[in-house]
């Protein structure tokens, strides 16, 4: 009895050992093993790869018709394990992407936006430029415009200065004839008054020897020689110097134009003039006296331009 | 008693020991072997909803998309129709839940195929964008 239940329970057993044999059943459990080992495809489609393992494990219980449409089914199984796997990879995928590209796309932003404001400064740098570049124009055409300007009016005052230039030339000109005409006067005074020093000549007075000068050797109602007669008063000292030994008196004289004492005191500064000329030319000072004799001793009548001009002297007398 | 018959009753010991749990594992993988594979339920407006399922199928992008699993659908379902008008139940179930298996397939090819070419496209775009940041990242200092 025991030898039958035996033998009974390997002729049940014998279509599982037949389905290990099976090559399509160990193409699929490899195949599904392969699958499920994939790294790629870990975390996918769990559920579906549950399904493929039971339908694949349940492959070894079938046998005949049924165990082909089972095998059919195990496959399809799997290949859907496999596809849902796929596609839940290739959403991922497609997340992990989506990422990358915004985070590419929000640099994009960032660089467009720098390089925006980088075009705005260099829009507003070139602005900047030109608003210089026409400051700059603009000052270059006001100097150019001062310049003209500056021209105009160094042209107009170079002609002013010029016409002013000719003017003072004209007048320096002009000046220069005075002075020779002055020149020419003075020399011909002085020639004029020289001549008469020279034709000076003496008389003989009661007082003494007696020498007058006329008052053309003194400046016009002054005491003061004139340069002339001190220079050429040789004529004079010739006479004194004839006579050494001789005290000299100096009288000055004037005309009755005026009044008395005025004439005293021109007359006395006059005699005292050449009193202090004859010094100068080495006479003895305790030799001279001067006196002023105002108008009170006229040679000539007063009442004449030509008398007036002969009372007005001063008579140089070598005393007896 | 001898060496032989204390041998023989070993065995016999042994043997009854590791009977049982055999013969409990026979019979449930017999139990299993008879159940049937497949539990789609026929009756006589099954084949027809079939076809509308397969027809709807057809008329969607999912037939361009996979072609091939859209063969085996259209042979099948003649099968099952041949099933269906040979009163072979069970041969229908079998065809019935195979071609729904293969529409599933074909659905997820689709998908598949969809996705493939969304993930071309976004891998081009993320290209493209690439080389714009750095035609961009050029002209920065």
């Amino acid at each position: 009895m025991k030898h039958v239940v035996l033998l009974l329970a390997l002729l049940v057993c014998s279509p599982l050992i037949a389905a290990k044999e099976n090559l399509e059943l160990e193409s699929l459990r490899i195949e599904f093993d392969n699958f499920i080992t994939l790294d790629k495809y870990r975390p996918f489609a769990k559920p579906e790869k549950n399904q493929a393992r039971s339908a694949i494990e349940a492959l070894f219980n079938q046998k005949g018709n049924v165990k082909a449409h089972a095998v059919y089914m195990a496959r399809h199984y799997l290949t859907k394990a496999k596809m849902t796997a796929e596609a839940e990879y290739l959403k991922q995928e497609l997340r992990t992407n989506d990422a990358q590209l915004q985070a590419i796309n929000v640099e994009t932003l960032k660089a467009e936006a720098k390089i925006a404001r980088m075009q705005a400064d260099r829009a507003r740098f070139l602005l900047n430029l030109q608003a210089e570049e026409a400051e700059r124009e603009r000052q270059a055409k006001q100097q150019a415009l001062a310049l003209v300007d500056k021209k105009t009016n160094e042209a107009e005052l170079s002609q002013s200065e010029l016409a002013a230039a000719r003017e003072y030339a004209k007048a320096q000109e002009r000046v220069a004839e005075l002075a020779k005409q002055e020149a020419d006067l003075a020399f011909a005074e002085i020639d004029s008054l020289r001549m008469q020093l020279e034709s000076l000549v003496a008389k003989e007075t009661e007082s003494g020897l007696m020498m007058t000068l006329g008052d053309f050797v003194f400046a016009s109602s002054s005491a003061q020689l004139k340069q002339g007669a001190s220079d050429n008063f040789d004529r004079v000292m010739q006479f004194i110097g004839g006579y050494p030994d001789r005290t000299i008196r100096i009288e000055g004289h004037t005309d009755s134009t005026g009044s008395e004492a005025l004439n005293k005191d021109l007359s006395q500064r006059r005699a005292d003039a050449v009193k202090q000329l004859l010094i100068k030319n080495g006479v003895d000072a305790s030799r001279i006296t001067a006196v002023g004799q105002g108008e009170a001793h006229p040679v000539a009548s007063n009442a004449t331009e030509a008398g007036k001009a002969k009372n007005r002297r001063v008579d140089i007398i070598l005393l007896k | 008693m001898s060496f032989n018959k204390l041998m023989k009753q070993n065995i016999i010991q042994t043997t009854k020991t590791t009977l049982k749990p055999v013969l409990l594992l026979m019979i449930v993988t017999g139990l299993v072997a008879c159940m049937p594979v497949t539990t789609v339920p026929i009756d006589d407006n099954t084949y027809y909803q079939l076809q509308a399922e397969v027809d709807t199928v057809k008329a969607s992008a999912v037939a361009d998309a996979a072609p091939l699993e859209m063969k085996f659908i259209t042979d099948k379902l003649r099968l099952a129709k041949i099933a269906k008008a040979n009163g072979d139940k069970r041969e229908e179930a079998r065809y019935t839940e195979q071609i729904r298996a293969d529409i599933v397939i074909a659905k997820l090819r689709a998908e598949l195929n969809q996705l493939n070419q969304q993930l071309l496209n976004k891998r081009d775009e993320i290209s493209a964008a690439r080389v714009y940041l750095a035609e961009l990242e050029e002209q920065l200092p």
